[in-house]
């Protein structure tokens, strides 16, 4: 009887716990929901009952905290926590959440004061100095939790435990000296972190000061020892565009380490990239110089080459008179070139019959044609890559170089040949098909053959984003509006292509007897303007510039004026030097034809001249 | 300025500049698309070349025979006299913002000169020295932009909120939203005094909305470290803002949106048929809306922003609609008086790209020079210039 009044007594108590806590558990879902709504009072009112009927119950506590500061009744959240902490005192979560109020209280001294205080009641860990620094973080308080980290510093026997941390906080606050100096500190412990710490590093480098901040602290750090903060401390030059100091530090990493060149090879490709030609050209000769027995060797040879080709074509490049439509070559002399040219040679020996040496036989072919103005070597070189090979970039080039050789000397048929080949290979850009089709579209021309001409010039103008396809129909309307006249076309194609052979005395002559023709119209107008270009591409500005004011006096007669003035303003400019003028003239283009297309070209030269001229 | 012109934008700028350099300039009012008439120089008509911008030479007789067209009863047309140019401050944040300003880019391509002020420039009472501000795309409630959900994480936004907080307490602000609120009321006080104010995109409704909420915490905790007032919106008040009123404000730190004063972008509905029309208003009587909605053409192309469009109702009574999307709710630009100065707000972010987005490429106006919906801002900065005259009655 007893034990089975004593199972009665200990089922209902169960059940009647069970139902005490089922509506407890319910009252809290309650306020949680009235917290979710937004409705605080009714929430911290049933939190404040639930605390009070089992106070040691966290959730409850929390809650009731977290109400309270929204409800910004910070006093009552104050009270709360220091009624929680006289039972728990040492629950350092309290005393950050203590500290937390008082912050937002706007009480900073006290909110500090509160945070300090878990290191003097307990044996300071690196627990406790996260766990209250993250309080001092959560609030943006970033200062007071470098001195908290700090602090930890101090009392670890792990002097890098929170070189992360604060290294973060410093960047955060953007003191970007200190924050390298953290990072460094891990990596002299654990060179393998490079990657990692350079990535961070790298994440600040664009604001304001962080690169210039950085670097100093590096260069102090910089040890034999310790290669990974040479490969930092280049990365961190390379960003600041210091290309000298980063290949002083390569050529180091690489005598001390490889001694094949590895990294100086990966600098020499950056630069070249970066365009920074003369020191990419250093470091390829450095390679060279210092690792002649690198796996690396032969490719460093063909950057080499190609690095001394873009110097020089920058070079070559610079001193043509590139305004002029037409103008007379010299031969270009430069200590420079046979050093590339034996570049090349050299590359040509290594890479037998692959495409590297088929692009250097073009590069050298190339540099004999323009740069020493030798057809004959240039044909060899060239006609050596048809002749080997029928893949790749290297032999459309070579055709089309033949091809404009072949013009020059007035060989039509070869050239012809040439530019026909171009139109039949495989794989071919259509840009550069398009280019032959216009230049054999010109030599049909010149040989009389104008239906054939018109149908390359048709294929051209297909595609009119294509850069020849405004030449294909400029050419195109001279055809057609001089089909009916073709004594006078085939004189201006003569005159063209003579042009084309660079005579341009005898050109000019040609061109003088449409020009003295008002009845031939665009032929006349076309013409006109040639001559003028004639005379300017044999250097003779005076009567130049008389024939140019002449095209431009036709006015609206004759379609080319608005070009004469261009060209009469760049004759100023760049021919004679005449800086005042030319603004007149390009002003002059701008009043007189408004709607020309050097309009915005005029501009940009009016203002520059108006810069130089103030 | 009609159809025939070249470069609507760049002959705002002529026209500053000239104002500037003492030529007597005449605004003429609708008169072929809202012409200007400026006494003849050689220099200027060099600079219009050099600039591209179309212009025409008339005679003294032909320019009366305008003059006289122009202010006839007949024409809805009327004459300004455009006396001083205004100095223009743009209020712009200092370092790298992910997005650009649609005013900043018309002023650089106009060439009309402008400073850029800050918070600690207005604090310290700067915007006496200037007669026009203009605000874009900030966020006066001290929210960085409601931008919390997309782009906490992104690092232009984490540098830009420690930016604003340091810069709070250089000013002696414990929050961001405190300093914003003595940034608005400071505005407000320039506009009273005589200030002409521009605003654009969420630069219009989050500064009422920090008007309105002089008195309480509207940001949420991730934003200024404490809960916002739970009752935050009753305790908003309306009579403290210029332009809106009745609002209701979106306290989900998540949304990106400040309150009901603008427009969702469904209501938009289709974007291809996304077009806001200009208000035609009386020269001779409404001069001022007259010159806000100058214009070759007065049906222009929307354009999107944080604040897309204003709804109607919650908009002032006292404030003038200068443009609004017919057939709904939906306004565009509105303009109105505060004291001794004015005010006018234009939605959207920028009139020549639908949809900028944060970190998307500035638009190049080289390429829109006749845009509409630049002429609008540019509008803005010459109406100050004009002579004030007596309204006719």
């Amino acid at each position: 009887m007893l034990l089975r009044l004593f199972i009665i007594f200990v089922l209902s108590s169960f059940i009647l716990f069970a139902q005490n806590n089922s509506i407890l558990l319910n009252k809290f879902a309650l306020a949680e929901s009235y917290e979710n709504s937004g409705d605080l009072e009714k929430a911290v009112k049933i939190y404040e009952e639930l605390y009070e009927l089992e106070p040691n119950n966290n959730f409850y506590f929390e809650s009731l905290n977290r109400a309270y500061v929204g409800l910004k009744n910070y006093a009552a959240s104050v009270n709360l926590i220091e009624k929680e902490i006289t039972r728990r005192s040492k629950d350092i979560n309290l005393h950050g959440l203590l500290g937390s109020t008082y912050y937002l209280m706007g009480n900073e001294e006290k909110a500090f004061s509160t945070w300090d205080k878990p290191f003097s009641l307990n044996e300071p860990n690196p627990i406790t100095i996260r766990v209250i620094a993250n309080y001092a973080i959560q609030r943006r308080a970033f200062e007071k939790a470098i001195d908290i980290y700090l602090k930890g510093k101090n009392i670890t026997s792990d002097g890098n435990i929170f070189s992360n941390d604060l290294a973060q906080l410093y960047s955060i606050t953007m003191q970007y000296e200190k924050a390298t100096a953290e990072y460094c500190s891990i990596l002299s412990a654990d060179p393998l972190q490079l990657q990692t710490i350079q990535t961070k590093i790298l994440a600040n480098v664009n604001k304001p000061n962080a690169l210039k901040a950085s670097i100093p602290v590096v260069e102090k750090y910089l040890n034999d020892d310790n290669l990974s903060f040479s490969y930092l401390l280049a990365r961190l030059y390379i960003e600041n565009k210091e290309f000298d100091k980063a290949y002083e530090i390569y050529l180091d990493i690489d005598k001390k380490q490889s001694e094949n060149g590895d990294e100086l090879y990966r600098y020499a490709e950056f630069l070249f990239k970066e365009a920074q030609y003369s020191l990419s050209r250093n470091v390829y000769r450095s390679i060279m110089e210092l690792f002649p027995n690198s796996p690396l060797i032969t490719s460093a040879k063909l950057g080499y080459a190609k690095t001394l080709e873009a110097i020089l074509m920058g070079d070559f490049t610079k001193q043509l008179p590139l305004w002029k439509p037409y103008f007379i070559k010299h031969p270009y002399e430069s200590d420079d070139i046979e050093e590339t040219i034996d570049a090349f040679n050299e590359v040509v020996r290594l890479y037998k019959n692959s495409e590297a040496a088929y692009e250097a036989m073009l590069r050298i072919g190339m540099i004999k044609f323009y740069l020493q103005d030798n057809q004959i070597e240039a044909k060899q070189y060239l006609n050596k890559i048809i002749k080997e090979t029928r893949m790749g970039v290297s032999i459309t080039e070579a055709y089309s170089r033949l091809g404009e050789i072949a013009l020059l000397n007035g060989d039509l048929a070869e050239a012809e040949k040439n530019y026909s080949q171009i139109t039949i290979l495989a794989n071919v850009d259509i840009q550069i098909i398009n280019d032959a089709k216009y230049k054999l579209a010109r030599i049909k021309l010149y040989l009389g053959k104008i239906a054939q001409a018109k149908k390359l010039l048709a294929d051209v103008m297909i595609n009119l984003k294509d850069n020849n396809a405004n030449d294909a129909l400029e050419l195109s309307l001279l055809l057609n509006t001089s089909k009916n006249d073709s004594s006078n076309l085939m004189l201006f194609a003569n005159a063209e292509f003579l042009a084309d052979q660079k005579k341009f005395n005898e050109a000019g002559k040609k061109y003088k007897l449409l020009a003295n023709n008002p009845q031939v119209f665009i032929l006349h107008s076309v013409a006109s303007l040639r001559m003028a270009e004639m005379e300017l591409a044999q250097d003779n500005y005076p009567h130049s510039i008389e024939l140019f004011e002449k095209v431009f006096e036709e006015g609206e007669k004759n379609i080319y004026s608005d070009k004469a003035l261009y060209l009469l303003g760049d004759i100023y400019q760049y021919g004679i030097g005449d800086n005042t003028k030319a603004v007149e003239m390009y002003e002059k283009l701008l009043i007189e034809f408004p709607a020309s297309i050097y309009i915005d070209y005029a501009r940009v030269e009016i203002i520059k001249l108006k810069d130089k001229l103030s | 300025m009609d159809l025939n012109q070249t470069d609507h934008l760049k002959a705002y700028g002529i026209t500053f500049r000239a104002i500037g350099n003492g030529y007597k300039s005449d605004w003429l009012l609708n008169y072929r698309g809202g012409s200007f008439l400026i006494d003849y120089d050689s220099k200027l008509t060099a600079e219009c070349r050099l600039k591209g911008i179309a212009f025409q030479e008339v005679s003294f007789s032909e320019a009366a025979d305008i003059y006289s067209w122009v202010q006839s009863d007949e024409n809805n047309m009327d004459v300004v006299r455009l006396e001083k140019s205004p100095k223009i401050a743009v209020y712009v944040p200092p370092g790298f913002q992910p997005w650009d300003d649609a005013v900043t880019l018309a002023l650089e391509y106009a060439k009309v000169p402008y400073d850029k002020i800050w918070n600690d420039e207005i604090l310290k009472g700067d915007l006496e020295k200037y007669d026009w501000l203009h605000l874009h795309h900030e966020d006066f409630t001290g929210q960085y932009g409601k931008f919390y959900a997309s782009f906490s994480n992104a690092q232009w936004y984490i540098d830009q909120q420690i930016w604003y907080e340091q810069n709070a307490k250089q000013n002696g602000f414990k929050k961001v939203s405190e300093m914003m609120k003595a940034v608005s009321q400071t505005i407000k006080n320039f506009v009273g005094k005589g200030g002409f104010l521009f605003a654009m995109c969420s630069a219009t409704d989050s500064y009422d909305i920090s008007l309105a909420a002089q008195n309480v915490d509207i940001a949420a905790q991730m934003y200024d470290g404490d809960a916002a007032d739970p009752d935050a919106q009753n305790k908003l008040e309306y009579n403290n803002t210029l332009a809106f009123t009745d609002f209701k404000l979106e306290m989900n730190p998540y949304v990106y949106e400040y309150s009901d004063i603008d427009i969702q972008p469904i209501e938009i509905g289709n974007f291809n048929n996304d077009y806001f029309t200009l208000f035609e208003f009386s020269a001779k009587y409404d001069p001022v809306p007259t010159m806000l909605t100058q214009d070759h053409v007065s049906v222009i192309r929307g354009f999107m922003g944080q604040t897309t469009m204003f709804r109607r109702s919650r908009i002032k009574k006292s404030v003038i609609i200068l443009a609004e999307r017919e057939g709904t709710d939906q306004v565009k630009y509105i303009h109105g008086n505060f004291g001794r100065g004015t005010f006018t707000f234009y939605a959207g972010h920028d009139p020549e790209d639908y949809q900028h987005a944060v970190g998307d490429p500035p638009t190049d106006l080289a390429l829109y020079k006749n845009s509409l919906g630049y002429r609008l801002i540019l509008n803005n900065i010459l109406f100050p210039a004009a002579t004030k005259k007596k309204q006719k009655t």
